[in-house]
């Protein structure tokens, strides 16, 4: 067996890892702050590409600029989603209806693209397309990625720093940790809720903007950026943002490793029955204080 | 008369009437919608034991119903199985493996949302190892050669598969019926209400969990042969698509939780008002049919969370005090 590949493969994994990881934080946080499993969240990342797709298209505009539209739009958009429909089921209380509900939305979203648009793959033929920057002797990453994993480790930062250091973030924090407590406080849930959906669907809209140079799309792609930020929550615990950085990175890794050695198919059952061990023997994900439970 | 009676004879009378009219009054084509339509309705069934009785929210069940279709078409090309034996083996395969998914699942106590996603990640397992597993020919799949006669389980016209597909439908259907009614039925609402509570007037929630999950895990495997002894085809997309496994739920969910009849009525109500959409939607552009179908899961959820039968018997609630006062 030829090892020279596995730093190549380690390299290309952690910053992979990394833009899983701005996915996996927008799940984290809805599922954090209001126990919702949003299994819509990859329709979102898939609108954000199309929308990315159709500024550059029309405006000519560099790639990696067009967050400045995604990240607004996606963010009302989601504000929106938890005001119309998420909220009014969210308050009559039981566990299962949100879960059928995102689904509905799944469905709509992707099939309002399917026909507005057509069902066609499409991609960004950018000038970052095929760049790639040698980084060591034998580790080659590609431009795209890079510039992907440093935008993604950015926002990860000043997410943290919100959820840290403001006001807001300290009643986000709150309500996640102790529901039934925050209101008798003062913190107005509702606001909170809709504050931790736009961001979510905002992390959303950046990671939109930091594939669309490189990673071609269809309007069946967001199901696949879903399971994979369900397979990062699941690795790191439900609702621990911590939890989803390091579980993004092994994913993305054992990704990244395991298709050198293995066939496609292998090499996913091999990721997926991980996952599966993680979530029956540590439910709680690999790294869980305790704290927020599934 | 006892609610019990009542319900099977609801059923029973549906069923006959459709046997004995169906092949007169539906065209070929119609034949086959119907016949589809009431698969969809075996497996929503099924799958409502689990989510609907029990609060058990299983995104997988594909992989139930994909495995019973894999075992009994394996069986009959590789070694010549009439899909007769091969559809009790495939229930006691799918059986068995939702007895490990409830063993392990129920033992590590996982959360609902937890269980949702433990089983859609097994319903991608089971897509990616029919895919490359050299016994289910990857994606080329399965092709069943033909052979009608009702000892291979294949039929010349539609009017077989219906009477197949409506025995199946009443077996299902009815077994529900019997739950629902019965104390098992009962504790287990019970538990879908408050776990903790069942738990401690005494019902043994963990067995009873594991019981229902292998019970919704076997009856999945029937509506997946009848699609694959109807298709004469199995392959990964067809047997463990993950957006089919999305939609189970929904047809119970649409025709009510937890009621016998529920996801029968959806799936009888949604595939209808698809079929009869279809060909004026298509005319506008592709996609627009699984639109209305999202859109009318989501109309369920926010305005009547418990489906169709809920909805009327909420209408008839109201109405009957009255009526009866009079009385």
């Amino acid at each position: 067996m030829d090892f020279s590949l596995i730093p190549q493969g380690i390299v290309s994994g952690l910053l992979l890892g990394c833009i899983y990881a701005l996915v996996a934080t927008g799940l984290t946080m809805i599922f954090g702050v209001m126990r919702v499993l949003n299994l819509a969240h990859g329709e979102f990342v898939m609108l954000g590409m199309y929308l990315a797709y159709g500024i550059v298209v029309a405006t000519g505009m560099d790639p990696y600029l067009s967050w400045v539209v995604t990240i607004p739009a996606l963010g009302l958009l989601g504000a929106a989603v938890y005001a119309g429909l998420v909220g009014p089921v969210l308050r009559r209380g039981d566990e299962n209806s949100p879960i059928v509900l995102t689904v509905g939305l799944l469905l709509v979203l992707q099939n309002l693209v399917v026909f507005f648009l057509t069902g066609n793959v499409r991609g960004l033929s950018s000038a970052y397309q095929f760049m790639s920057i040698k980084l060591a002797p034998i580790v080659i990453v590609s431009v795209p990625l890079l510039i992907g994993a440093i935008g993604s480790v950015v926002a990860t930062v000043l997410l943290f720093l919100f959820l840290r250091r403001t006001e807001m973030g300290l009643a986000l924090r709150a309500v996640a940790a102790r529901p039934g407590s925050a209101p008798l406080v003062g913190i107005n849930v509702q606001h909170v809720f809709i504050v931790a959906f736009s961001i979510s669907s905002g992390c959303a809209g950046l990671a939109a903007t930091l594939l669309v140079p490189a990673y071609p799309f269809s309007p069946i792609t967001g199901g696949q950026y879903t399971l994979t930020a369900l397979l990062v929550v699941i690795l790191g615990g439900l609702g621990n943002y911590a939890g989803a950085l390091v579980g993004a990175l092994i994913l993305g890794v054992t990704q990244s490793v395991a298709v050198l050695y293995l066939s496609d198919g292998v090499a996913s059952s091999v990721v997926l029955c991980m996952v599966i061990a993680v979530l029956l023997l540590r439910p709680q994900g690999l790294f869980s204080t305790g704290a927020v439970r599934a | 008369m006892k609610p019990l009676w009542r319900s099977l004879g609801i059923l029973a009378a549906l069923v006959g009437a459709t046997a004995i009219v169906g092949p007169y009054a539906l065209s070929e084509y119609q034949l086959q919608v119907l016949v589809q339509m009431l698969a969809v309705a075996c497996i929503a069934s099924a799958w409502n034991l689990m989510g609907g009785f029990t609060g058990l929210f299983s995104l997988g069940h594909i992989t139930f119903v994909g495995l019973g279709a894999y075992v009994s078409t394996l069986l009959q090309v590789r070694s010549g199985l009439s899909p007769w034996l091969g559809l009790p083996l495939a229930m006691l395969l799918s059986g068995a493996l939702a007895a490990v998914v409830g063993l392990v699942s129920y033992r590590s106590r996982l959360s609902h949302a937890a269980l949702a996603l433990l089983t859609m990640v097994l319903a991608q397992l089971a897509f990616v190892l029919a895919f490359s597993l050299d016994i289910t020919q990857g994606m080329r799949g399965i092709s069943i050669p033909l052979r009608p006669g009702l000892t291979q389980m294949q039929f010349a016209t539609g009017r077989g598969y219906l009477l197949l597909a409506l025995s199946m439908v009443a077996a299902i259907v009815g077994l529900c019926i019997l739950i629902r009614h019965s104390k098992f039925g009962h504790r287990l609402i019970a538990l879908r209400e408050n776990e903790r509570v069942a738990e401690a007037i005494g019902i043994p929630t963990f067995r009873y969990k594991l019981m229902v999950t292998i019970i919704s895990g076997a009856l999945s495997a029937p509506g997946g042969v009848l699609v694959a002894q109807y298709t004469l085809f199995v392959d990964p997309d067809s047997a463990f698509s993950i957006f089919k496994s999305l939609e189970i739920p929904i047809y119970a969910m649409v025709g009510g939780l937890g009621s016998a009849f529920g996801p029968l009525i959806g799936a009888v109500l949604m595939s209808t008002i698809i079929q009869l959409l279809r060909p004026v939607l298509s005319d506008f552009g592709a996609g627009l049919d699984q639109v209305v179908f999202g859109a009318a899961l989501i109309l369920v959820v926010l305005l009547a969370p418990r489906g169709i039968t809920g909805y009327t018997a909420a209408l008839l609630r109201r109405w009957k005090p009255r009526h009866e006062a009079v009385a």
